[in-house]
């Protein structure tokens, strides 16, 4: 197993289709469309990468990200969205977050995969 | 009134008001009697706070309660929303001030009948009365009348930026909207192509046959198609959403420092990449002529902006050209850094080299036919040029790119750009969750 990822996003059949991709690929994958369900049961530690949806019907994408970040301060996450990134705006609010942070749909499973291996490798509390 | 002066209600006059503690109670007194009407302006940000604190919003908030109709015209920032949510609640009327259009003077008119003008002296200073120049309060009809003209001038013209700025935000919304809309189905289209490639890969690791080669072929050929149809959707569905945003004023620049020397590396990587396999006898050189340091291949640009053009030329220069070599010079020339693309493709058809640039020029299927047109736009952005010419060797073209390398950025960008040649909003980026 290469590392454990989870992906957050509001439409199934990109979690579903991103799940068997990475699975192929040695990755353990769990899926989610919920961010309350799944921020109870976060724990620390628990994963080596999250993918999240920049905007969800229940909660926004920033919002999950700083409930995540006060759980477990390392976490590595990515924002995966469809809509336009403004980093310049972006960074202001959240001065951590850097162009890394940030990969826009779509995206092949493969180039996906070369991100992954460059986020996990890169550093080891990035991105 | 205060004891220092008195305005002669039988007669029309105007007043001088020299010592600052008496403008305010001026000020005050007048908020406090008023019965039917307060035009208000708020010279500057700072004004509003030493104003809280002497109490002047307390008064038009009971001036409001009394039936009073209050306007109000005034600069923002976070702190002031605040206020003036506050006093919107209290049925004032709040119309934003831009703050390259705060004055130096603040204005009060009470029922149209009385106007107090304040002279501001140092907006530095956080006290009212040490903030404040001369005052002067009239009930003279000359007087008062082209103020309250003036005080209407502005709030007609507030309204209309407001109208025009939130027209501007349903486009940009629409667009973003949009753009999440084309893209958003795509991504499970693209990924579960893989997926089925890899899965028929697996069927055919269990049997071998001839007759399961013939299939996995067949799939292998119609999945193909499917994912390069799939590329072709989006990324025309892109270049449509950057056409829109060039189109609808909502085109906003990002700029900063860039090494070109690292910014050609990068495009030329990608182009690479996107080529590989597929055009086996052509070749690419970067020359560049530009230095190593920042003062010889720095530019201030949009860097993904700037990058696009690129990759759009190198792009068009690669779908032309079978074999041999696509070339990038990088140059500096004045204050100018010049880019060029030259192929040994066909040349430019002069059939539609004057519209070249332009949409849908070419008719080509080689692409959207909007590429060449969103890199023109994006460098005219920059202040800069683009041209093409046939090589006078008679093989190919060449696509050049001049770029001023004088652009300065602040946060928002662009300030010696001439309008003209901009066609985008020069604003900040706004970005929500």
């Amino acid at each position: 197993m290469l590392a454990r990822i989870l992906i957050l996003d509001d439409e199934r059949d990109i979690l579903e289709s991103l799940k068997t991709g990475l699975e192929r690929r040695g990755y353990d994958v769990e899926i989610s469309c919920d961010p309350k369900t799944m921020l109870a049961k976060f724990r620390p530690q628990k994963y080596d990468l999250v993918f999240l949806d920049m905007k969800m019907p229940t909660m926004g994408g920033f919002e999950i990200y700083r409930e995540i970040k006060q759980k477990d301060p390392t976490a590595r996450v990515v924002f995966l969205t469809a809509f336009e990134i403004h980093h310049g705006s972006i960074t202001k609010t959240f001065p951590d977050l850097t162009e890394k942070n940030f990969i826009q749909k779509p995206i092949s499973i493969s180039r996906l995969v070369d991100l992954i291996k460059g986020i996990l490798y890169d550093s080891p509390h990035g991105p | 009134m205060s004891k220092d002066f008195a305005i002669n209600p039988e007669t029309d006059g105007i007043q001088v008001i020299t010592q600052p503690s008496s403008t305010k109670q001026v000020y005050l007194n007048l908020i406090r009697t008023a019965n039917i009407e307060i035009l208000l302006v708020f010279p500057t940000i700072n004004a509003i706070r030493r104003e809280e604190k002497i109490g002047v919003l307390d008064e038009l908030i009971r001036a409001a309660k009394r039936g009073v109709n209050i306007r109000m015209l005034s600069p923002e920032d976070d702190f002031i929303k605040i206020q003036t949510s506050i006093l919107k609640e209290n049925n004032i009327m709040v119309q934003k001030i831009e703050t390259s259009a705060e004055t130096k003077f603040k204005l009060l008119v009470a029922d149209k009948r009385l106007v107090l003008v304040v002279e501001t002296q140092d907006d530095t200073r956080s006290e009212f009365t040490e903030a404040i120049g001369l005052a002067t309060i009239s009930n003279s009809k000359a007087s008062v009348q082209p103020y309250v003209s003036i005080f209407e001038s502005f709030w007609r013209e507030a309204q209309l930026y407001e109208k025009a700025r939130d027209a501007e935000r349903v486009k940009d919304e629409f667009i973003n909207i949009a753009a999440h809309e084309l893209r958003n189905p795509l991504m499970p289209i693209i990924a579960s192509i893989e997926n089925l490639k890899d899965d028929i890969g697996e069927i055919f690791m269990i049997d071998r046959g001839q007759k399961m080669k013939e299939i996995r072929e067949s799939l292998d050929s119609s999945l193909s198609i499917i994912l390069r149809n799939s590329m072709r959707l989006l990324q025309l569905s892109e270049d449509i959403l950057q056409v829109s945003k060039i189109e609808s004023g909502t085109f906003k620049m990002n700029m900063e420092s860039v090494d070109m020397n690292s910014l050609i590396d990068q495009v030329l990587s990608d182009i690479k990449k996107k080529y590989t396999g597929q055009k086996p006898e052509v070749r690419y050189s970067f020359e560049s002529q530009l230095g190593k340091n920042n003062s010889g291949s720095g530019l201030v640009c949009d860097r993904s902006k700037l990058t696009q053009a690129l990759f759009n030329l190198l792009d068009n220069a690669s779908k032309f050209t079978s074999s041999g070599e696509i070339e990038i010079i990088a140059s500096r020339r004045n204050d100018e850094i010049l880019l060029e693309v030259k192929d040994c493709g066909p040349g430019i058809d002069p059939m539609i080299k004057k519209r070249l640039f332009e949409k849908f020029a070419s008719g080509s299927e080689k692409g959207t036919g909007l590429g060449l047109y969103i890199t023109r736009k994006i460098i005219e952005a920059h202040g800069g040029r683009i041209w093409a010419l046939n090589n006078m060797s008679g093989k190919g073209a060449t696509f050049s790119i001049s770029l001023p390398s004088n652009l300065h950025h602040k946060d928002s960008g662009l300030d010696n750009i001439p309008p003209e040649n901009l066609g985008m909003k020069k604003s900040m980026q706004f970005y929500g969750s």
